[in-house]
């Protein structure tokens, strides 16, 4: 009741300074007028001039106490009322008491209540009173001008006040509306302050938003925009959000303390196009915190935060779009690339997968490996057979894909096999789907330090790939196998080593083509012939592989057969012909020069279908190329002819047979080529060096060459001394005796003593190879001098049989004793010797029975 | 590979015409070839040498072999090998005349067979 009743009255006090000091001015000037006008006014009654200045003194005192700026608002205010209620007590005592001049009393009263303030009022008021009672008691005359009053001063002091006090009231029901309306004007006005305030923060909030689609960001400024301006101690703002996959799920993101033992809470929903798409939830821990205004920041917020989480949304579905895009434009550019590579890729294995290898890492992967089953099924190298759960082998296995994400165990086991120094985040396994069974696995990996994983789509991305790789990976398998087979039949279709003829030097070498190139068909073959001659073939197959390989078996065994049967060259390559047109196989076709070379008298005999012309370097320093009759190649045309050319070797000339490989480098015309083969020949001091020099040069000349065979055979020149070293065999026996004739017939002898020598030391020869122990590679060594005499000894390892054993062996030491001038015979250890001489042209011609 | 050894069937009596060298490599086929010619109605067998530009002691082995061998079946051997050629000398050395007649050539042996009585 109380605080009502005082509710009521004004509160006094609240006059804004400006309007004070306005007010104020005009009272101390009302103060002022008073100074003036009074004087003049008690003149005017009739008082005299010195009454009447010191009667008014009282107001300007008051005027000036009241100007005075130093003092408190509250003194000068109080300064004023009084001067100005004093002014109406001087006039009323200068009028002497009239009571008209009281109405300048309630003018003086309403113009105190201007200040709004309780103290100069309740002043005004009080000294109205006292003055009436006080100066009516002492003189009535001075206050009232009717008799009641007169005779009952503090009555009608009394009386006065009351009407003072009336006018108090009214003037207090003015001040009070005054005040009220003025409370109001200014509440609102900070209202609209505040409301601007707000206005212009969330204008900024909704642009801050506007300009960032990061939705972590957005949700992040729009809690701690919002937390600030509602003035909450905690604030979170909760959404829902839709990963790749579809699954919603709920995040939020908190501002400020944390949000135990709130008191007051304030939540509002953050509604997008009709849908609730979150809610921003504030805490305070004071009661009743949250009002209307805070609601209708919260909401201003929860829409610009719906729009700004909108575009954040449709930003990063267009970004995840592009994203997707650009991954699926890679991801077809791998596969496109993947068939143009693998098909021009060449079948070798290792440079499939590096070609694999180039195109996965690392736009797919940090790592690629390609485990292969071998036609057996054999296990991929590098995978321990005990494991018996590998996962390359569950997927070899099961021709299903594995996706090994982290913290999967067969991660470790998969590490083990490829690479142990790396630990993996993910990897992924395909089966290699070949043409009727899995033929290997490919494995892609993350490793954990490059902190990327792969996931299904990855999954499904390789196996498209492995789809791709399979086929190329089985046809490099395949061709692989292919080639070691080809590779090794034609090892096995060259000669292991040459046949040894006394008086030759042959040394023959293969070159395969470069990497990459495949095995070729050029082979050679040198054969000793029954007469002593020997065949020397040079030969190129058209085609490459098991084909070319098995069609050079053909001709091999062939042109042996046909040589040995005592052919001449032309007529062996006419066989072969008609054995390579037999076959109906168009591509059947092959190049080969073949001679026959008599080392007794150095002709060559020679034909060639087709091939190169073997190249003949003479000890004098020229070289010659031997062109023999035109021939076709081998195949070419059924009942090719062929004409056999022949050439005598002068001893010490060295004969070259080779294939194309040698002359035909990329870089060099065959010409050229030709030449340079030429000029490499020329002082070179045996055949293992003539090869060599001219490989040196093929090497010089490229590098992806195609594949070289070399024969180089030196006719040798034969001294007065003569050394020879040969297998104690049989088939030795024919060309040591084809060499001793010739060097005989160099050294003048007739050919009834080269007969006879040949026949002893033939048979000294015989005895040597006959008893020569079995499965050893014994030596037969002959030594022949010729000085006008001929001496030759042969000899062996083992022991010499004499002749006083029967049989041929003792038949044989007769015919030497009988034919030679003189035998001696050494017997060993560690040898046997036998040295026969025969003394030249000291024998009758004819020698007869 | 060729044949050592041709025979010739023109005459009354089978002519086996040698060519080459004879030595330890092929002694053994020689011997072969030469046995084979030979038929059970034969009662002789020429031996043509005069072809053979070499022979050492395997080759004459082969004969005296040849001459046993025919003997066994109640057949007899001749040679024939120009007078002052290498493997004449080598025959006489060895006394091949012990074992066969040697002829200089076809025509002598043919005589000389059409005088003697077979299997003396």
């Amino acid at each position: 009741m109380r605080h009502s009743l005082f509710g009521l009255l004004p509160q006094g006090g609240t006059l804004p300074e400006e309007s004070w000091v306005r007010r104020h001015r005009g009272v101390v000037l009302l103060l002022w007028l008073h100074s003036a006008v009074i004087p003049i006014f008690a003149l005017t009654m009739g008082y005299s001039m010195v009454h009447s200045l010191a009667e008014g003194l009282v107001v300007p005192t008051a005027a000036v106490i009241a100007s005075r700026p130093g003092l408190a608002r509250r003194v000068r205010t109080v300064a004023a009322a009084l001067g100005l209620l004093s002014s109406s007590a001087v006039l009323v005592h200068l009028s002497g008491g009239l009571i008209e001049m009281h109405f300048h009393f309630f003018v003086m009263v309403v113009v105190v209540s201007l200040y709004q303030d309780w103290l100069p009022f309740l002043a005004a008021v009080g000294y109205v009173f006292v003055h009436h009672g006080i100066f009516g008691a002492l003189d009535p005359r001075s206050v009232f001008n009717h008799p009641a009053a007169i005779s009952h001063p503090w009555k009608w002091a009394a009386v006065h006040a009351l009407f003072i006090t009336g006018i108090s009231l009214a003037s207090l029901v003015n001040w009070r509306l005054n005040e009220a309306h003025l409370t109001q004007r200014r509440r609102a006005e900070v209202r609209l302050q505040e409301e601007s305030r707000i206005v212009e923060r969330l204008g900024e909030v909704g642009r801050m938003l506007a300009a960032d689609l990061e939705l972590d960001h957005v949700v992040q400024r729009v809690t701690d925009v919002a937390t600030e301006l509602t003035s909450a101690q905690f604030g979170a703002f909760f959404y829902n959000v839709s990963d790749g996959s579809g699954n919603p799920y709920l995040l939020h993101s908190r501002s400020g303390v944390p949000a135990d033992a709130f008191a007051s809470y304030l939540a509002v929903p953050v509604v997008s196009r009709g849908d609730v798409i979150g809610g921003l939830f504030f805490g305070h821990a004071e009661v009743g915190r949250f009002r209307e205004s805070e609601e209708r920041i919260a909401a201003g917020i929860a829409a610009h935060a719906a729009v700004a989480v909108h575009n954040a949304r449709l930003y990063a579905a267009e970004r995840r779009a592009r994203e997707q895009e650009a991954q699926a434009r890679q991801r077809l550019a791998i596969l496109a690339e993947a068939g143009r590579r693998l098909l021009s890729t060449s079948l070798d294995l290792d440079a499939l997968r590096n070609e694999i290898s180039e195109l996965v890492v690392p736009r797919l992967a940090d790592d690629c490996w390609i485990h292969l089953v071998d036609n057996g099924g054999s296990l991929p190298s590098g995978i321990d057979s005990e494991e018996g759960d590998h996962p390359i082998l569950r997927t070899i296995r099961s021709g299903r894909p594995l996706l090994l994400q982290p913290g999967n165990g067969d991660l470790d086991r998969l590490r083990a096999a490829i690479d142990p120094r790396e630990p993996l985040a993910s990897a992924v396994i395909v089966p290699l789907p070949g043409h009727d069974r899995v033929v290997g696995a490919m494995t892609l990996t993350m490793q954990r330090s490059s902190g990327r994983h792969l996931h299904q789509d990855d999954l499904d991305l390789a196996e498209m790939l492995a789809r791709r790789v399979a086929p190329a990976a089985e046809n490099a398998e395949v061709f692989a196998a292919q080639q070691a087979a080809a590779e090794m039949l034609q090892h096995s279709l060259l000669p292991e080593r040459l046949p040894i003829v006394p008086g030759m030097d042959m040394t023959a070498r293969y070159l395969p083509g470069g990497a990459g190139v495949d095995i070729g068909g050029d082979w050679y073959d040198v054969i000793a012939l029954p007469d002593g001659t020997v065949g020397l073939a040079m030969g190129d197959v058209v085609g490459k592989g098991i084909r070319a390989a098995s069609l050079m078996g053909q001709l091999r065994n062939g042109l042996r057969a046909y040589a040995r049967d005592g052919r001449q060259p032309a007529a062996a390559l006419e066989q072969l012909n008609e054995l390579l047109t037999e076959v109906d196989s168009p591509d059947h076709m092959a190049t080969l020069v073949f001679g026959v070379f008599d080392p007794c008298t150095g002709e060559l005999t020679l034909a060639n279908a087709g091939h190169l012309p073997p190249l003949l370097c003479r000890p004098d320093g020229t070289a010659e190329f031997l062109q023999c009759g035109p021939g076709l190649p081998l195949g070419a045309l059924p009942e090719s002819g062929y004409r056999n050319t022949s050439f005598t070797i002068a001893p010490g000339s060295t004969l070259l047979l080779y294939t194309d490989g040698l002359v035909e480098s990329r870089q060099l015309p065959l010409d050229d080529g030709l030449e340079r083969l030429r000029s490499s020949m020329v002082g070179q001091p045996d055949c293992s060096e003539v090869c060599d020099v001219v490989l040196d040069g093929l090497a010089l000349g490229g590098t992806n060459r195609d594949d070289t065979a070399l024969l180089a055979v030196r006719y040798l020149t034969l001294g007065d001394e003569l050394q020879v070293s040969l297998p104690a065999r049989p088939a030795t026996l024919k060309p040591l005796r084809n060499l001793l004739r010739r060097w005989l017939r160099e050294g003048g002898a007739s050919e009834e003593e080269i007969s006879d020598i040949l026949v002893a030391a033939g048979e000294a020869c015989a005895n040597v190879v006959r008893h020569a122990p079995a499965g050893d590679p014994a030596i037969l060594e002959v030594h022949g001098r010729r000085d006008g005499d001929i001496s030759i000894t042969v000899r062996n390892p083992g022991r010499w049989r004499n002749g006083s054993r029967p049989g041929e062996g003792g038949r044989g030491l007769a015919i030497i004793e009988e034919l030679m001038d003189e035998v001696d015979i050494t017997r060993g250890p560690p040898e046997t010797a036998v040295t026969m001489r025969y003394a030249l042209g000291d024998r009758e011609p004819v020698r007869s029975s | 590979m060729r044949r050592l050894v041709t025979l010739d069937r023109s005459g009354t009596t089978p002519v086996a015409r040698v060519a080459g060298e004879v030595d330890l490599a092929n002694a053994t086929r020689l011997r072969q070839e030469l046995l084979a010619l030979a038929t059970d109605d034969d009662d002789w067998l020429v031996v043509d040498l005069t072809e053979v530009a070499y022979a050492d002691s395997s080759g004459i082995k082969v004969l005296f072999d040849l001459a046993r061998d025919l003997r066994r079946r109640r057949q007899s051997l001749a040679v024939t090998v120009p007078a002052g050629s290498p493997l004449r000398r080598l025959l006489k050395i060895t006394n091949f005349q012990e074992v066969a007649p040697i002829c200089d050539d076809v025509d002598t042996a043919v005589e000389l067979i059409a005088k003697r009585p077979v299997n003396d």
